[in-house]
């Protein structure tokens, strides 16, 4: 199987820092945008992709290349991320949805300007990080890591039949929290 | 009725899949046509499905390698101090319960029977040596009587599950790096020896 990352990988498990530090580099942008989507949050996303990336170092002598490094990579940030996140949770505290979920209107007659479409994709981005976590972890390596269903299925060690039927549970949720403009009177969302 | 819950099952799936102009799908869209309740849903998954493909990617600190390298090279530096980075509340009931495991063993009498007599067990097969024989033959000599084992296993049982209770009722995340750090290190030391010996073999 070749590894895209595979010299890098073998010299940082050498003991060499500065191939590691080109690795670190390479996928830092991936990663963070991994711990981005668990977490909600720019701190704690920066903190924890260090913490991935600690890990790993010191894991890499016993990463055999059975899979690609970059699979292991986002495992290893998965599980990070999700210790994480528990013991966060009790600090975060729950975020009443409505007030992020009230701007997030389908697009209409209005005229729509970047920002305001900005903000919309935005709002769904948070809604997801509001969803059970089966539901985010599929949705963020699906849409925003452009994984396919059976590489999901593999790294999250789940059938493919519940990758596909997590993502469609996902996507009817979010889509309940949808407001379009000619439901604009009938409540809050 | 049916059809709708049938559209809500599987509209998901179609319009992520970019809304396929296959037969199987056919009821499907004519149901779409005709229901104004399943339309609207339609039209909600499709703006869902607009938001979630344009997903607004964030960037991590441009010193983030820095700062990853620096916690390296730190950690790196620490080396052999990390054995002694767990904290109290987990290092002394390890240390507790490994010693009263250590002190059931040395104690144990070779055959379970408490009726074997004193100097049977003063023979027996573990040869220690003559200082520590010394010291242990009082606690021989109480081996024989049950009320000792009772009473050594109530004190084994109350200091294990003390300290294992003392240590979870104060586990926080320090404890779990430092195990996490501990284990990394056991397993990197088990992984070299490894390759020595593969090496060498």
């Amino acid at each position: 199987m070749s590894d895209p990352y595979g010299e890098l990988v073998d010299r940082s498990r050498g003991g060499d820092t500065a191939a590691f530090a080109e690795l670190v580099a390479e996928t830092q942008g991936r990663v963070y945008n991994l711990a981005y989507g668990v977490l909600g949050n720019r701190e704690e996303a920066q903190d924890v992709s260090q913490e991935i990336y600690l890990r790993v170092w010191f894991a890499l002598p016993r990463f055999r290349g059975d899979a690609k490094f970059s699979t292991w990579l986002y495992r290893v940030g998965i599980n990070t991320c999700l210790n994480r996140r528990r013991q966060l949770r009790t600090q975060l505290g729950v975020v009443d949805g409505q007030e992020v979920l009230r701007k997030f209107e389908a697009p209409g007659g209005d005229p729509l300007t970047a920002t305001i479409e900005r903000e919309r994709r935005q709002a769904l981005w948070e809604a997801v990080g509001r969803l059970p976590e089966k539901y985010r972890l599929v949705i963020i390596l699906f849409y925003q890591h452009e994984l396919t269903y059976r590489e999901i299925a593999d790294l999250l060690s789940l059938p493919l039949g519940t990758v596909k039927a997590h993502l469609n549970r996902a996507r009817q949720a979010l889509a309940k929290l949808v407001r379009l403009p000619q439901e604009a009177g009938d409540g809050p969302l | 009725m049916a059809l709708c819950d049938q559209c809500c099952e599987e509209s998901p799936q179609y319009i992520a899949d970019g809304e396929p102009a296959l037969a199987r799908h056919q009821v499907l869209r004519a149901h779409l046509q005709a229901c104004d309740r399943c339309r609207a849903y339609a039209l909600r998954l499709r703006v869902v499905e607009d938001a979630l493909r344009t997903y607004p990617p964030v960037s991590p600190d441009p010193g983030m390698t820095l700062l990853v390298m620096r916690r390296i090279v730190a950690q790196d530096r620490r080396g052999e101090e990390e054995w002694h980075l767990l904290p109290w509340d987990v290092s002394v009931p390890a240390l507790a319960l490994i010693l009263a495991l250590g002190l059931v063993i040395v104690s144990m009498p070779p055959q379970p029977s408490p009726a074997v007599p004193v100097q049977e067990l003063e023979r027996a097969s573990f040869e220690l040596p003559s200082v520590i024989g010394a010291w242990l033959t009082p606690v021989r000599a109480l081996m024989s009587k049950d009320i000792f084992w009772a009473a050594w296993s109530g004190v084994f049982a109350t200091t294990a599950g003390l300290g294992i209770g003392l240590s979870l009722a104060n586990w926080n995340a320090l404890n779990r790096q430092g195990l996490d750090r501990l284990g990394d290190r056991i397993a990197h030391a088990v992984t070299w020896v490894f390759g020595r010996t593969r090496r060498a073999g």
